[in-house]
């Protein structure tokens, strides 16, 4: 077998390349941790939120510049892009600060948007049991996408659309570093946001109502909220992610948007890695992300010795994986840790301080 | 008397609903898990017709027993080696609805494998394949039509014959009603189960050995048919297999001469929204009538029209 050389070049470069897709991932895993890892809810419609994002991206800051600075008027946006959007650049790049404005603007109407989805999707999500749900919720994902896929004024329909460059102001060396710096930091924030909001009170709440709702509701937790939050909550996140594959790749096409990649492969994750624990789903995303860019990466080492598309490994060995972690390590690779209880002495500490208080 | 291809397209889609639905509820009435691997038994059956045509140049109807077969045995592997396992272990339902999803994913690897394979040695056609040449046509009309059914025909009577006038059939419904109670009375639960399976898929390579006929192949056929499938069963009351008949008839029908029916009004737009129908109608019957079909109440309905004057 040919030896294959990596250069240091070549792994700055892959590495640099794993990033956007690694903090995406991780960004729409780690809401589908929220809704299913630690309140329950079986969300097959990932990609209803994820395409949200992904869609405000493709469609809001291009047709706003060009609206504000009336470029190409009266010419219709999605069939003349490809005229239009150097224009945009050249306006972002003259105004690195209304770039940068816009591009807040943007994120926080995907976050919106992918909000608005969840609160769409709470609906049924407060009614049907667990697999009516899933269907349900299956089958709204895959009418975005039908409808994004055929209805022009969205993102260009069949043909899709371009994203404006938000980064043309950066030097041209620069750019691929600008972009994957702002996707990590994106990443990062809805990372410590989760792990914050999981381990605080109302995180708990969410663990107890997931194993038993009538109980939580006895204690006087309104379970309809807890449920409409999440997914709320969630469906931003997961926008967020959407949002970062749009920036990434800078074009939007619905057809690239499909019920395995952005909610099956996303499940896996969550379950290999481990359902209700964060770094555990962090975990299961980064291997499942690499081991598909080492696959990609390798292709041509690889493709001389076998006889089809070295590609088709990639639900093989996924599909696999998954089996084999579900029957023999059910909890995944990092398991759930119980809720972390005070000890006597902290709590005698505790109640010390309380009186000390009183007196 | 020449056919609109649109109603071939319509009366082949309902039956090939009706078919695949009443196998993916054979399934759903043993395991209680919504099996979204169904789509995959269908692409299994359209690719051994089109490889029947691509590399035999021959009847893809010879080879009908082998769709049987093979998408029977698949489907038995599934419950065998991935479901019952889980179920066992206590996995709960939305794992074992992921495990089913993940079945589809290894299936459609291997689909593709072969595909590609298939492609390179042979330099055949592997992809959006059109085998509509390859059927019979009697009186101008295509065979797949007739075939299709009287296919639906035979498998709706032989299983209503077979799961009411014989022995194996009490038992297979006793199984599925109470399996602990069918086990007590000496019936081979784990049997009954594995036969059931082993039908649902074999009714799902027959629908895609006909699929084939009509509608271009490719590797996600099967998976792009499946929310048709699912409504159908959804509206059949996902748990009553002659409700999956209706169901299967209903939706498939619609979901085709629907868009049609709105486009000669001047929607023509509307042709390329037509995969959204069964998604739609299956939303609507979830959130407003779960239990489908079975929960329209005939005799209710006759006594209150018989009353009013």
């Amino acid at each position: 077998m040919a030896k294959i050389a990596v250069t240091p070049d070549q792994l700055i470069v892959f590495t640099l390349d794993l990033i956007p897709w690694i903090a995406a991932f991780v960004a729409i895993t780690l809401s589908l941790n929220l809704e299913y890892g630690f309140l329950g809810i079986p969300n097959f419609g990932k990609v209803l939120a994820v395409t949200g994002g992904a869609f405000v991206v493709g469609s809001l800051p291009g047709q706003l510049i060009a609206w504000l600075f009336g470029l190409g008027s009266g010419l219709d946006y999605f069939d003349n892009h490809a005229q239009i959007i150097p224009g945009v650049n050249g306006v972002l790049a003259r105004d690195p600060l209304l770039a940068i404005v816009l591009l807040l603007f943007t994120l926080v109407v995907a976050a919106l948007v992918g909000g608005l989805l969840g609160f769409v999707s709470s609906y049924p999500a407060l009614r049907l049991r667990e697999e009516y749900l899933g269907m349900t919720l299956l089958a709204m994902g895959e009418v975005l996408i039908i409808v994004g896929n055929n209805f022009k004024p969205i993102v260009g329909g069949t043909l899709g659309v371009f994203v404006p460059s938000f980064f043309s102001w950066v030097p041209h060396g620069l750019r691929p570093y600008a972009i994957t710096g702002l996707i990590g930091a994106v990443a990062l924030a809805s990372l410590l946001f989760v792990y914050r909001v999981t381990r605080s009170p109302w995180g708990r709440v969410l663990r107890a109502v997931r194993d038993d709702e009538v109980l939580a509701a006895s204690l006087g937790k309104d379970v309809v909220n807890y449920r409409r939050n999440v997914l709320i909550i969630a469906g931003a996140i997961a926008a967020l992610g959407g949002a970062m594959l749009a920036l990434n790749s800078g074009a939007v096409n619905a057809r690239n948007f499909s019920r395995v990649n952005h909610t099956f492969i996303p499940w896996v994750m969550v379950i290999v890695g481990g359902a209700a624990n964060n770094l555990g789903v962090v975990i299961g995303t980064v291997f499942f992300v690499v081991m598909q860019r080492v696959v990609d990466v390798f292709k041509p080492d690889l493709q001389p010795y076998v006889p089809f598309d070295v590609v088709w490994l990639n639900p093989i060995l996924l599909s696999l994986s998954l089996i084999f972690v579900m029957m023999y390590w059910p909890n995944g690779i990092v398991r759930e840790r119980p809720t972390r209880t005070l000890t006597r002495e902290e709590l005698d500490a505790l109640i010390e301080k309380k009186r000390m208080q009183k007196s | 008397m020449a056919l609109e291809p649109t109603v071939v397209s319509a009366v082949l889609s309902g039956s090939l609903a009706a078919l695949a639905s009443v196998g993916l509820t054979l399934t759903y009435l043993t395991t209680k898990v919504p099996n979204f691997a169904h789509g995959s038994f269908l692409t299994i059956g359209a690719y051994i017709s089109v490889y029947a045509v691509q590399l035999n140049r021959q009847n893809p109807y010879i080879y009908a027993w082998l769709a049987f077969v093979v998408a029977g045995i698949v489907a038995v592997a599934q419950y065998r080696l991935v479901l019952r396992p889980l179920i066992s272990r206590g996995t709960p339902i939305v794992g074992q609805m992921v495990a089913t999803v993940t079945v589809s994913i290894f299936i459609f690897g291997i689909i593709s494998i072969i595909a590609d394979w298939a492609n390179r040695v042979y330099k055949v056609q592997t992809s959006f394949v059109f085998i509509r040449h390859a059927d019979f046509v009697f009186e101008e009309i295509p065979g797949v039509m007739i075939s299709s059914i009287a296919l639906l025909a035979t498998v709706s009577l032989g299983l209503y014959v077979a799961l009411h006038k014989t022995r194996f059939g009490t038992a297979m419904r006793a199984a599925i009603e109470n399996p602990s109670l069918a086990g007590v009375v000496g019936i081979n639960v784990n049997t009954v189960y594995t036969l059931s399976w082993f039908l649902s898929g074999g009714f799902g390579g027959l629908a895609g050995l006909l699929f084939a006929l009509w509608f271009p192949v490719t590797t996600t056929s099967g998976d792009e048919f499946l929310p048709t499938i699912f409504a159908s069963s959804v509206l059949g009351g996902l748990g009553s297999i002659f409700g999956a008949f209706a169901g299967g008839l209903v939706v498939g029908v619609s979901s085709v001469s629907l868009p049609f029916a709105l486009a000669s009004f001047g929607l023509v737009e509307i042709i390329q929204f037509r995969p959204i129908i069964p998604l739609v109608i299956m939303v609507i019957i979830l959130l407003t009538m779960p239990e489908g079909l079975t929960s329209i109440n005939m005799r209710n309905i006759l006594r209150r029209w018989r009353r009013s004057p």
